[in-house]
C-alpha cells in the first residue's frame, strides 16, 4: 500500500519519535507538568493541600487589577493563536477543494476535545492523590496501603466520571481518526488533523481563561460595590491595554520610518513619537491605579531582579570577552589562564559564600575595608549596608540605584560566571578565520577597528548566546542571593526567586507563591521572546 | 620565531603574522600580562585564602590573617570526623592478610555516585534526542524544539512542589514494581533522573550534531546504515570533545547540587556533599570558620582534579559546539 | 463552580473521617513491642549533644523491654527539618519523632499529624502518675500546650531541656569605661554605657542583632510583648514595641551599636573582649568559654537576666527546644512516647543536662559538679545560669507557639532594617507589620 518514499518518512518519524521519547518523557514529568500544576495550584487557596478554587484570586493579590488585565490578555493571546492556525488550515482545506476532508476536519477537533478532557481529569485526579497522606494518618502506613489508596483514587466521585468522559473522548477520537486515515486519506489529511485539533485546543483554552477572567472581575467587582468602592477594572483594561498598544505599534512604526524614505519617514517618525508619548502617558496614569492593590514585596523583588541582571549581565560579558580576547594574544601559559579563570564556576557556592562574606564584612578588618582604607575612603558596611549605592555617594534620589549589599551579590555573582563567559568567548574567538584578519590587516585597519568590524560581528552568536544565558540566569537567580543576604538589609536585596521562596517557605502558601511564580515564568518568557526579536536581528551569522 | 608582536588584533592560529617588525621593549604586551596575572589573582584570591584560612587557628581567621604562622592540620582531621565526608573500611582475613570486603561510605563516595548516574543517564537520554532533532524530519520538530527550550525559562522555585509529587508518587509505582530498590526517594532515582533530560546538553549536541557533514550520512545510507548506526559509529566517534564538555558541566553541576538533594535525602546513604557541607556549615550552634573552611577545600579538591584532567577536552568540546543560536 | 464543589465534598469527608479517626486514641490495651522510632535531630555531628543523645538512645535500646529500636538522625538546623518535615507532610511518610519550637509544631499540627501528648502523658498505663508529674517542670513545658483554637489545649510536642535568651556583661570593659562595676540595672544605664564604648578607641558599642528573638527579648524588657494571647491578636504598634524599636534606631543612630553580619557573631566580638555587652542564648554559654581561652581574652564576665526599662526589672526569653511525636499506628506512636519518657526520667535528664549544660525540665534534680562534663563550660557558669532561672525576680517571655509566627518572625528583620536605616518610621513600619501580621494570623492560624 504505502509507496517507498512514503515507507521512509513515516520510519524517519518513528525513528525520531523513538530517540526523542526518553528526554520527551522526562521533560514532560520534569519541565512541562510543573507548570501546569503550578497553574492548577494558583487558582486554589492552597497551603501544604489543596484547599478550595478561587479563580484568580491569588493572581489579584499578588498584581492587583493588572492580574485581571493579564489574564485578558492571555485569553486574547490564545484566541489569535487559535485564530491563526484555523487560518492555515483554511488554506489547507482550500488547497484540497476536491477531496473530501470533512472527516479528518472533525478527527481533528474530536481529539482536541479529547485532549482538553484528558486535561480535567487529571486535575481532577492529582488533587486526591495529593490528599492520600491525610487519609492513612494514624495507621500503620506502608507502600501496600499507599497503592491501595492510590487505586481507590481513579474511582472517587468526580475523578470517575471525568475519567469515563476522557475514555469516551478517547474513544471518539480513535474512531474519527481511524475514520479519516483508512477512508478518506488524502495527502494533507495529517495536516488538516493536526492543524484542526491544534486549534480546537486552543480554543477552548481561550474561551476558559476569557470565563475565568469574567467571572473573578466581575466577583471583585461587585464586592467592591458592596463595600462602597468602584473598582474600575474595565477601563484600566482598555486604557492600560491601548498604552501597551500604542507603545508596541511605536516601535512598529518607528522600524518602518527608519528604512522609508525621507518625506515619507519624518511623518513615520512623528507619528511613532506620538503613538509612544500618549501610550506613555496612558501607562502612566493607568498602571499605578492598576497595580495600586499588588503586593509591594513582590514589584519591589521585581525591581531588584531588573537591578541584578542589569549590573551583572553587561559587566560579566564585557570582562570575560575582555579576557579572552587578551587570552587570544599570542601569550605564553594560555591554557594556565584558561584554567584558572574557570575555578569561580566550579567552586560550590557554600564554600565561596563563606569567603566573600569573610571579605565583604562590615568591620575595619575585613578585607574590603582595608582596601578602601588605603585610598583614605571610610570603611563601608558592605552586605550589611541597605541604603543604595546612590545616596551613599550623595546622589539624588533618582538615582539611587541598587543597595551596597546587592552590588557585593553582583560582585559576587559576576566573579563567579567571568571564567565561564571567558572560556566559552575563547571557543568563539577561535572559530573566527584567520584569513579575515589578514586581509584587514593588509587593508590597514588598526586594532581596534579590526575588533570593532571583524571580530564584534562574526562573535555575535557567541554574545546573544551568553546574554540570553546569563539573562535567563539572573532573573531565575536565587541561591546567590539567598546564602548572602543578612537581616540587616531586609529585603532590599530580595530579588523575585528569593521572595517567592521565602513565602514558600516561611509560611507555605504554595497557591499564592505558585501564582507569582507563574507570573515571573511569564515575564521571563516575554523577554526572552523580547531580546530575541531585538537582538536576534542583529546577529551575523558568518 | 617573532612572539614579540605586539599588535591587539588576534590571529587564529595562535601565531603572530611573520612579517611583523620586532620590537625592543614591549609595552602591549607587558600591559597584557598584567592584566591576565590580575585577573588570576582576583580569580583565585578568594580560593587561595580559603586553603590559607583552612590551616589557621581560630583566633587568625578571625583577624583575618592573610597566612597561618603554623600549618594546622589537625583542622583537616577535625572536618574530616565531623562531616560524615568519607569513611573506607577495609575488612582483611586476620590470617592471610587477604582483602575481604571494602565499605566506602560517606558524602564524598555518594556524590561519586550520583554525579556518575546523572552523567551517564544524561548521555543516554540526550545524545539520541540531540541526534533527532540535528538530523532527522519529523513532524512537530521545531514546535518540540522550542517547547524544550522553553522549559530552560521555568524559575526553579515553580518546579519544587510538583517535582516532589512527582518524586513521591513515581517512586512508590516503582516500589511496588521493583521492591525496595526501586523506591526514589531517598535513593538514586530522586536525585538523578530528574536531572538525566538536560535541555542545555541537548542544544549543545544539536550545535555539534548539526555541522556533520551530510557526505558522511550519504556514504552511511549507500552503506545501509540507518539512523541509529550512523548514529553510534560515525556521530559519537566524532563527539568525544562535545561529549566530553557536557560530562565536565554535568559533574560540576551535579556536584554542587543544595536544595533538591536537601529534600529529598533523609539519612546518611545517599546524601551527597554539598548538602554536608551546607550542614556542617549552618549548624545551630556557632562553627569554627577554620574548620568550615577545611570542610569546603575537602569539597572542591575532587571537583578540581577532574576539571584539570578533562579542562583540554572540555574547552575543545565548547569550541566545537561553535555556539550559534 | 463544579470543581470547587467536589472539592469540597471531597474535603469535607476527609475532615469527618479524620474527626472520627481522631477522636479518642486508646493506648491501653495497645502493645508497643519491636516498633522502631525514626527521630529526627538537630545536633551537629559530634557535638556534645549528638553525643550524649547517642548514648541515651544506645541505653534505652537495649534496656527498654519491649524490644524498642529508637534511630536518631541527624538532619542539619531546625530550618533543615523544617524542610524536611514540609516533604514528609506531602508523602505522608512521617519520621516518628522531630525537632521544633512550639510554633513550627503548630504548623504540622494544623495538618493534623501531629499526636496529643496529652493522651499520652496521662494514660494510666502508659503515662507518668500524678506523684511523677509534681516533680516535673510544668511551667516549661506548658509552653507546648497550646490553648487557643483550634488546639483547644492540645499538647502538641515535649521538651526534654530549655535555654534562655540571656545577656553578658563584661564587667572589665564596664569597669574601664569609667562605670561602676556591675551589671546595668536598667536600659538606659546599658545604652549609657554601650554608647561610652562606642565612642572610645579599644571597643565597640552593642552588637545589635536584627533576628527577631533578639527583638522579642527588648521588648520584653520594655515590659510588653508582640503577641497578646487573651486578645489574639499581634500587638506589634504597642508602646513597648515601638520603644524597644526606637532604642535599637538610636542605638545605630549614636554609634552605640552595630549590626553583623555572620550568626553568632555578636557573642564571637563579645568573647573576644570587644565589647561590654552581647544577649544570646545560654547554649552559646560554652562557644563563648572556648573562644574566650583561645584568643586569651581574660576579662571577668557574667550571665544575668536582661536588664529592664524604668519599672520593669529584669526578664529573660525562655527558649524550649521539644519534639513532636508524630501520627503513625497507635502502637508507632506509643513507642515514640516510651523514649519521650525515658528522656523526661531523672537518670536521662542528668545525664543531658550534665552534658551539654542545658537545664533540665524536672524539679527534682540537681547536677553537681561531678556529674557535669560539657567539657567547654566551667561548672560554676551552668550554676550562675540555673540562679536566674530560680530567680522569682525575673519575669519570664516565651514567643508565642502559633503557627503564624514562623513566617512572622521572618518579617521582622526587614522591619527593624527598614526603621534603624531611616527608610521608614518606626510607628509606620510597625503598623505595616503589625498588618502583615494580623493577615498571616487570620490566614494560617
Amino acid at each position: 500500500m504505502l509507496n517507498t518514499r512514503r515507507g521512509r518518512l513515516l520510519k524517519e518519524n518513528l525513528t525520531a519519535y523513538l530517540f526523542l521519547a526518553p528526554a520527551g518523557i522526562l521533560i514532560l514529568l520534569f519541565g512541562l507538568f510543573p507548570v501546569a500544576f503550578a497553574f492548577f495550584v494558583s487558582l486554589h487557596r492552597w497551603r501544604r493541600f489543596p484547599d478550595n478554587y478561587i479563580g484568580l484570586a491569588n493572581y489579584e493579590k499578588a498584581l492587583g487589577n493588572l492580574g485581571y488585565i493579564l489574564f485578558f490578555w492571555l485569553a486574547l493571546l490564545a484566541f489569535a493563536a487559535a485564530l491563526r492556525v484555523s487560518r492555515g488550515l483554511l488554506q489547507t482545506l482550500r488547497r484540497s477543494e476536491t477531496t473530501n476532508q470533512s472527516m479528518p476536519l472533525l478527527a481533528g477537533v474530536v481529539s482536541g476535545y479529547a485532549a482538553l478532557l484528558a486535561l480535567d481529569w487529571f486535575f481532577k485526579l492529582i488533587p486526591v492523590i495529593m490528599l492520600i497522606p491525610r487519609q492513612v494518618r494514624g495507621q500503620n502506613v506502608s507502600l501496600a496501603l499507599f497503592m491501595e489508596k492510590f487505586g481507590e483514587s481513579f474511582t472517587s466521585p468526580g475523578v470517575y466520571e471525568a475519567g469515563n468522559l476522557m475514555l469516551l473522548g478517547f474513544l471518539a477520537a480513535a474512531a474519527a481518526l481511524a475514520l479519516a486515515l483508512w477512508r478518506f486519506r488524502s495527502d494533507s489529511s495529517a495536516e488538516v488533523i493536526v492543524r484542526s485539533g491544534i486549534a480546537t485546543t486552543l480554543m477552548l483554552a481561550a474561551v476558559f481563561l476569557l470565563r475565568l477572567t469574567i467571572d473573578q472581575t466581575n466577583l471583585a467587582i461587585a464586592a467592591a460595590r458592596d463595600s462602597g468602592e468602584a473598582l474600575p477594572i474595565w477601563s484600566q483594561l482598555v486604557f492600560v491595554s491601548a498604552g501597551v498598544g500604542l507603545i508596541a505599534s511605536a516601535y512598529v512604526i518607528f522600524q518602518r520610518g527608519i528604512r522609508a524614505q525621507s518625506n515619507q519617514r519624518f511623518a513615520l517618525l512623528v507619528l511613532s513619537g506620538l503613538s509612544l508619548a500618549v501610550g506613555g502617558y496612558l501607562l502612566m496614569a493607568e498602571a499605578p491605579a492598576a497595580l495600586s492593590a499588588a503586593d509591594d514585596d513582590l514589584l519591589q523583588g521585581f525591581w531588584v531582579t531588573v537591578m541584578y541582571a542589569g549590573g551583572t549581565v553587561p559587566v560579566q560579558l564585557t570582562i570575560g570577552l575582555l579576557l579572552a580576547y587578551l587570552l587570544f594574544q599570542p601569550i605564553r601559559f594560555r591554557s594556565f589562564f584558561r584554567m584558572v579563570y574557570f575555578i569561580p564556576y566550579i567552586t560550590p557556592f557554600v564554600a565561596t559564600s563563606i569567603v566573600f562574606r569573610v571579605i565583604f564584612d562590615a568591620g575595619k578588618t575585613a578585607p574590603a575595608n582595608r582596601m578602601l582604607a588605603i585610598v583614605g575612603i571610610e570603611p563601608q558596611r558592605w552586605i550589611l549596608e541597605r541604603s543604595s549605592i546612590g545616596s551613599l555617594l550623595g546622589l539624588p534620589d533618582f538615582l539611587a540605584g541598587p543597595a551596597l549589599a546587592l552590588i557585593v551579590i553582583m560582585i559576587y555573582s559576576t566573579w563567579t560566571y567571568i571564567g565561564y563567559d571567558a572560556v566559552i568567548f575563547l571557543a568563539g574567538l577561535g572559530n573566527i578565520s584567520g584569513e579575515l584578519y589578514e586581509a584587514a590587516r593588509i587593508d590597514g585597519a588598526n586594532g581596534w577597528r579590526i575588533f570593532r568590524h571583524i571580530t564584534l560581528p562574526l562573535l555575535s552568536p557567541t554574545i546573544f548566546f551568553l546574554s540570553l544565558v546569563a539573562i535567563i540566569g539572573t532573573f531565575q537567580a536565587f541561591t546567590q542571593i539567598w546564602i548572602l543576604r543578612t537581616g540587616a538589609v531586609g529585603s532590599k536585596v530580595n530579588t523575585a526567586s528569593v521572595f517567592i521562596f521565602d513565602e514558600l517557605q516561611n509560611s507555605n502558601r504554595y497557591g499564592y507563591a505558585s501564582s507569582m511564580a507563574f507570573v515571573l515564568f511569564a515575564l521571563i518568557l516575554l523577554m526572552t521572546l523580547f531580546q530575541n526579536r531585538i537582538m536576534g536581528r542583529r546577529v551575523f551569522y558568518g | 620565531m617573532a612572539s614579540d608582536n605586539a599588535g591587539l588584533a588576534p590571529s587564529a592560529t595562535g601565531k603572530p603574522p611573520a612579517e611583523a617588525p620586532p620590537q625592543p621593549i614591549d609595552l602591549g604586551r607587558i600591559a597584557i600580562y598584567a592584566v591576565l596575572f590580575a585577573g588570576v589573582l582576583i580569580a583565585i584570591g578568594p580560593f587561595l585564602w580559603m586553603i590559607s584560612a583552612s590551616f589557621m587557628t581560630l583566633s587568625e581567621v578571625n583577624l583575618t590573617r592573610l597566612l597561618p604562622e603554623n600549618l594546622l592540620w589537625e583542622n583537616y582531621a577535625t572536618a574530616l570526623r565531623r562531616a560524615n565526608f568519607l569513611d573506607i573500611e577495609v575488612v582483611t582475613d586476620p590470617a592471610t592478610g587477604v582483602l575481604q570486603s571494602l565499605g566506602v561510605s560517606g558524602y564524598i563516595w555518594n556524590s561519586i555516585r550520583i554525579t556518575l548516574i546523572t552523567v551517564t543517564g544524561s548521555l543516554l537520554v540526550c545524545i539520541p534526542a540531540a541526534y533527532a532533532f540535528a538530523r532527522m524530519n519529523f513532524i512537530g520538530r521545531n514546535f518540540i524544539f522550542a517547547l524544550f527550550l522553553s522549559t530552560m525559562m521555568i524559575p526553579g522555585i515553580v518546579m519544587l512542589i510538583p517535582h516532589l509529587l512527582t518524586v513521591i508518587w513515581l517512586g512508590r509505582l516503582s516500589e511496588s514494581l521493583f521492591g525496595p530498590a526501586g523506591a526514589w526517594f531517598n535513593n538514586w532515582p530522586a536525585l538523578t533522573i530528574p536531572f538525566f533530560a538536560s535541555v542545555f546538553n541537548i542544544f549543545l549536541l544539536r550545535q555539534f550534531f548539526i555541522q556533520i557533514p551530510d557526505d558522511l550520512w550519504e556514504a552511511a545510507r549507500i552503506d545501509g546504515a540507518g539512523h541509529p548506526r550512523f548514529l553510534i559509529s560515525v556521530v559519537l566517534p566524532l563527539s568525544k570533545a562535545p561529549i566530553m564538555t557536557i560530562v565536565t558541566l554535568g559533574f560540576i553541576g551535579s556536584w554542587n547540587a543544595l536544595m533538591w538533594p536537601l529534600l529529598v535525602t533523609i539519612n546518611d546513604e545517599w546524601r551527597p556533599i554539598a548538602v554536608g557541607l551546607s550542614n556542617f556549615v549552618t549548624a545551630d550552634t556557632p562553627g569554627d570558620l577554620n574548620l568550615q573552611m577545611a570542610a569546603s577545600v575537602i569539597t572542591v579538591i575532587p571537583i578540581l582534579m577532574l576539571y584539570f584532567l578533562a579542562q583540554k577536552q572540555f574547552t575543545e568540546g565548547i569550541s566545537q559546539t561553535g555556539i550559534k543560536s | 463552580m463544579k470543581r470547587a464543589l467536589i472539592l469540597l465534598l471531597i474535603l469535607l469527608a476527609f475532615g469527618a473521617g479524620m474527626a472520627l479517626a481522631q477522636g479518642d486514641t486508646d493506648y491501653e490495651g495497645i502493645d508497643p513491642s519491636g516498633q522502631t522510632v525514626v527521630y529526627w535531630h538537630q545536633y551537629s555531628d559530634d557535638s556534645s549533644q549528638a553525643n550524649t543523645m547517642a548514648a541515651l538512645v544506645d541505653d534505652f535500646n537495649s534496656n527498654n523491654g519491649y524490644g524498642i529500636t529508637v534511630e536518631a538522625i541527624h538532619q542539619g538546623h531546625y530550618g533543615t527539618i523544617e524542610d524536611l518535615m514540609n516533604t514528609a507532610i506531602l508523602s505522608g511518610e512521617l519520621p516518628n519523632m522531630a525537632a521544633g519550637y512550639a510554633n513550627a509544631v503548630a504548623g504540622w499540627a494544623n495538618e493534623g499529624v501531629v499526636v496529643d501528648i496529652n493522651l499520652l502523658l496521662n494514660s494510666p498505663n502508659w503515662g507518668i502518675s500524678a506523684d511523677e508529674q509534681s516533680n516535673l517542670n510544668f511551667n516549661l513545658l506548658n509552653v507546648n500546650q497550646l490553648d487557643f483554637s483550634p488546639f483547644y489545649g492540645m499538647r502538641v510536642a515535649w521538651a526534654n531541656q530549655n535555654s534562655l535568651n540571656v545577656f553578658y556583661t563584661n564587667l572589665d570593659i564596664v569597669e574601664a569605661l569609667g562605670f561602676e562595676r556591675r551589671v546595668p540595672e536598667t536600659l538606659a544605664e546599658f545604652e549609657e554605657i554601650s554608647c561610652a564604648a562606642g565612642a572610645s578607641e579599644m571597643y565597640e558599642g552593642y552588637p545589635l542583632d536584627t533576628g527577631s528573638s533578639h527583638f522579642e527579648s527588648f521588648v520584653a524588657a520594655h515590659g510588653g510583648a508582640i503577641f497578646d494571647a487573651d486578645a489574639g491578636a499581634y500587638t506589634f504598634e504597642a508602646d513597648a514595641v515601638v520603644a524597644a524599636m526606637e532604642m535599637f534606631t538610636r542605638m545605630l543612630a549614636n554609634d552605640c551599636a552595630y549590626l553583623f553580619a555572620e550568626r553568632y557573631q555578636n557573642t564571637g566580638d563579645f568573647s573576644i573582649g570587644l565589647t561590654p555587652f552581647a544577649a544570646g542564648s545560654s547554649a552559646g554559654i560554652p562557644f563563648i568559654t572556648w573562644d574566650a581561652a583561645e584568643a586569651e581574652m581574660t576579662d571577668e564576665w557574667v550571665v544575668t537576666a536582661f536588664p529592664g526599662a524604668e519599672g520593669v526589672g529584669r526578664t529573660i526569653q525562655l527558649f524550649v527546644p521539644s519534639q513532636a511525636i508524630l501520627t503513625a499506628s497507635p502502637e508507632a506512636e506509643l513507642a515514640t512516647w516510651l523514649f519521650v519518657r525515658y528522656l523526661a526520667g531523672a537518670e536521662a535528664q542528668l545525664a543531658w543536662s550534665g552534658a551539654t549544660g542545658y537545664f533540665s525540665i524536672r524539679n527534682d534534680i540537681e547536677v553537681s559538679e561531678a556529674d557535669f562534663t560539657e567539657p567547654r563550660m566551667p561548672y560554676s557558669r551552668f550554676v550562675e545560669v540555673q540562679g536566674i532561672l530560680q530567680d522569682d525576680m525575673v519575669s519570664v517571655y516565651s514567643s508565642p507557639g502559633l503557627p503564624s509566627y514562623s513566617a512572622v518572625r521572618g518579617l521582622v528583620p526587614n522591619t527593624i532594617a527598614e526603621v534603624v536605616n531611616g527608610d521608614a518610621a518606626a510607628a509606620d513600619a510597625l503598623a505595616e507589620l503589625n498588618a502583615e501580621a494580623k493577615e498571616l494570623h487570620e490566614d494560617l492560624d
